[in-house]
């Protein structure tokens, strides 16, 4: 595997924001923030836990085989401070998922939408704009992290 | 008093005024909880020709200490987006927490740096540090580091020595603040290395991060992933 953030060295980049310079550990590095992709399965194992939060889902294909993916969420005491409901998804339930793909791994994915067991539809807000709130000095509010009625 | 004695007095008040000049703040500023706002790192870094050796040689599976709960230094931690860091300023030292894997790091305000206790007191190999002010700024002097990598997030593989010195200035600006931390070391860089973090006043505590092997190595599982299905994608 050739580590993909040695290649800003010689492209010699100047990088004003950590992420942008990230390692292993960064979303906008390892993930693909375009289009996103959705999955819908059952989920195996849910970790609210830091320095990330992750989801083991079983998606059943057309042919009925079973394909395991990985779904990376932010660390555990972001989402506690965005007012995320840790108990959101748990394992057993069936969720349809949407998500930014991984830019070097297959199934694996970074949460942006969850359409939940109940039919309810979660969206993330995401930790940028939790700190934008907090620069501005407003207070942080979500509209898109609350669960909107089945569609 | 004499020439050498006016000179030293008049360059101790340059630097003072200086410093209270683009410290915007005060120090007392400095205490309460911040977030990481964004960072500027050095397109050059200046690396001699082992740090470059160095650098290459890096692989993040074997040599970020975060997957193994340890945390690397405070340059990297500082370069972690989400976990604040709190500052307490007391009368004989200063009290850092960072919440990146609960590192509470002490730093004296009087004393030699040499014989100074480790700054965090369970992570001997983050080295010892002495503080100080220079008007309304904190600067921070740390030595004794481990060798090993200095970065794993913000600069992922810029290597440090056991030579390493590290300068951490803290420029209070009401509630923003400016951490500005020079690196010398003679080993890897061929001139001091600097990165600058902006942060952002927060109003929140700072919580337990409980770092676990399999939470840290969730990265190892992933490249599992990736060696089961080399074909996919």
């Amino acid at each position: 595997m050739k580590p993909p953030y040695l290649l800003f060295l010689s492209a010699g980049v100047s990088l004003l924001t950590a992420l942008a310079a990230a390692a292993h550990h960064s979303v906008a590095i390892n993930f693909e923030r375009g289009e996103p992709i959705e999955i819908r399965g059952t989920v195996k194992e849910a970790h609210m836990r830091n320095p990330h939060s992750q989801y083991v889902v079983d998606v059943r294909g057309e042919d009925g085989t079973i394909t395991e993916w990985f779904v990376e969420w932010s660390d555990r005491n972001s989402l506690v401070r965005r007012g995320v409901d840790l108990d959101l998804i748990k394992a057993g339930d069936t969720v349809t998922l949407t998500l930014w793909p991984s830019q070097r791994l297959p199934n694996v994915g970074y949460f942006v939408q969850a359409v939940l067991a109940d039919g309810s539809i979660y969206r993330d807000c995401g930790f940028v704009q939790y700190r934008e709130a907090v620069a501005k000095s407003v207070r942080f509010r979500c509209e898109e992290g609350t669960r909107a009625p089945p569609q | 008093m004499n020439a050498a004695t006016r000179l030293s007095v008049l360059l101790l008040a340059s630097c003072a005024f200086a410093s209270a000049v683009r410290a915007a703040g005060t120090r007392d500023d400095l205490d309460g909880v911040w977030l990481f706002y964004g960072a500027e790192v050095p397109e050059d870094p200046g690396l001699t020709p082992a740090g470059r050796e160095k650098l290459e040689q890096y692989d993040p599976l074997r040599d970020d200490a975060d997957t193994m709960c340890k945390p690397v230094t405070f340059t990297s931690i500082m370069h972690t987006p989400s976990p604040p860091i709190e500052i307490r300023q007391r009368a004989d030292h200063v009290e850092i927490d960072y919440e990146f894997m609960d590192v509470h790091r002490r730093v004296p305000l009087s004393g030699a740096l040499a014989s100074a206790p480790y700054t965090v007191a369970d992570h001997p190999h983050m080295g010892r540090s002495l503080g100080s002010y220079e008007g309304e700024e904190l600067v921070i002097d740390t030595v004794d580091v481990e060798a090993g990598y200095l970065d794993t997030l913000g600069f992922a593989g810029l290597p440090q020595s056991a030579q390493m010195r590290t300068e951490e200035r803290f420029i209070p600006n009401g509630d923003r603040l400016e951490v500005v931390v020079t690196h010398h070391d003679p080993v890897y860089y061929a001139k001091p290395m600097v990165m600058t973090y902006d942060f952002v006043r927060v109003d929140t505590t700072i919580m337990e991060w409980g770092c676990t092997l399999e939470g840290a190595n969730y990265d190892e599982r992933l490249d599992a992933v990736e060696a089961e299905q080399p074909a996919a994608r």
